[in-house]
């Protein structure tokens, strides 16, 4: 199964790999987009990642992989370039399995809106708390070259929301006894 | 421009699908100029939905429909709805039974855009629906959403889902995204498998349609001729 990723998009491996994907479809549409699982256990040994454009792995360094969801200075630099910018909205969040599944919407880049599964581990320590159904969080893939070589990196951001206030809350109970009081039943065949 | 062409005629059944999958948007006539509209998305060119630009362009009064059906609330079967909801006036206005509830209201009221912007188009279309009309009605398995005489056929358009028993599953979903004090404003994504779902047979009298509401398999429209039955879209 293909996933709808550029062949010339330089991706890092275990991340959104093209290579060895976990992926099973939501729905039999075929224009739906198969889902992705972003998972941890898929990611390298390496923080090397695919070459823009051959798409083979740099193998010769091997250090010590570092979650790129804690906020890498030295990974996400002034020189960086944005690839791929996905605003994501948590649908479930399993704390078992210690992951989070999650609709994804691109903001830029051409892979389309998907769902998803993220291992909560990615999540910056900063960040946990605002994990729960329906938040929303940016999810983005940079570019840069360093001594010639195109390095990848991401990086995951929750967006810190104010909370409901009790003016609003006594609003909706008001416009959801209006809303309920406008439903009838229609009549039912035997 | 679109040349949408003549109207069908009074003993013409046409079934006409809108949108940028399999049919997000649905019009049916269904004989002597009665109409049904089932969801709505917009049309690229009016920006308007795409149902309501077809009958206007084929010189449909208004007056003519006389049923709109919001089958589930996904931002891509319902862009529009408000507008369409507006601008057929006399139209009887169903949607799933399971907002007959009051904590589904709530759930569309939170998610209205009424107390903060940009949380889920869906439900603030089907709230504005509601809120604009005096009385929506309530479809749910065996409700009968439209009956007439037409041609000299019963046309009988009935409700095949949701049943009882998703309603519970379908609140339940729905209340991870509820409004709590102290909880942060938070977006509500689209539920699958979308449970609360409207699924619609129409018998014309001898030939019927089956419209799937996105529901799995028959997804769309399936068409039941005399019993040979063949898929037309889907």
């Amino acid at each position: 199964m293909n996933l709808p990723i550029p062949t010339n998009f330089p991706i890092a491996p275990g991340l959104l790999s093209s290579t060895n994907p976990v992926v099973r479809r939501q729905s039999e549409d075929p224009k739906f987009v198969p889902v992705l699982k972003i998972s941890r256990s898929t990611l390298p040994s390496s923080n090397e990642f695919l070459d823009a454009d051959s798409h083979t792995m740099n193998q010769g360094v091997k250090n010590k992989f570092e979650p790129p969801m804690t906020v890498d200075f030295r990974a996400i630099r002034a020189d960086s370039t944005p690839l791929q910018i996905w605003e994501g909205t948590v649908i479930e969040v399993d704390h078992k399995a210690s992951v989070m599944h999650v609709e994804l919407n691109a903001k830029i880049g051409q892979i389309p809106r998907h769902t998803g599964e993220i291992d909560l581990e990615w999540v910056t320590e900063q960040d946990k708390d605002l994990v729960n159904p329906g938040a929303v969080f940016y999810l983005t893939l940079y570019k840069r070259t360093e001594r010639g070589s195109i390095q990848n990196s991401q990086e995951l951001r929750f967006r810190r929301r104010p909370s409901w206030s009790a003016e609003q809350l006594d609003q909706i109970d008001k416009d959801a006894a209006k809303l309920l009081s406008k439903m009838k039943a229609l009549p039912t065949s035997v | 421009m679109i040349d949408y062409g003549a109207p069908p005629a009074d003993n013409e059944i046409e079934v006409t699908l809108f949108g940028p999958g399999y049919g997000e948007a649905i019009a049916v006539h269904l004989g002597e100029g009665n109409w049904m509209l089932v969801d709505s998305c917009i049309d690229p060119e009016s920006k308007a939905s795409a149902s309501g630009t077809y009958l206007e362009k084929i010189g449909v009064d208004p007056k003519q429909v006389r049923s709109i059906i919001a089958t589930h609330w996904h931002d891509d079967h319902v862009r529009g709805i408000s507008q369409l909801a507006s601008k057929h006036p006399t139209a009887e206005f169903s949607i799933s039974a399971v907002f007959n509830d009051r904590e589904a209201t709530a759930f569309l009221a939170a998610h209205s855009g009424a107390s903060s912007s940009g949380l889920s188009r869906g439900a603030k279309e089907l709230f504005e629906v509601i809120q604009g009309r005096v009385n929506v009605f309530a479809a749910l398995n065996r409700s009968i959403v439209l009956e007439a005489t037409l041609n000299g056929h019963q046309v009988k358009v009935t409700a095949l889902s949701p049943v009882k028993a998703a309603f519970a599953q379908s609140i339940a979903r729905m209340a991870q995204y509820m409004a709590r004090k102290d909880r942060p404003i938070n977006s509500a994504p689209e539920l699958h498998p979308n449970l609360e779902a409207v699924t619609l047979h129409i018998d014309l009298g001898g030939d019927a349609i089956l419209l799937g509401a996105d529901r799995g398999r028959p997804r769309y429209l399936w068409l039941v001729s005399r019993g040979c039955r063949s898929m037309v879209v889907g």
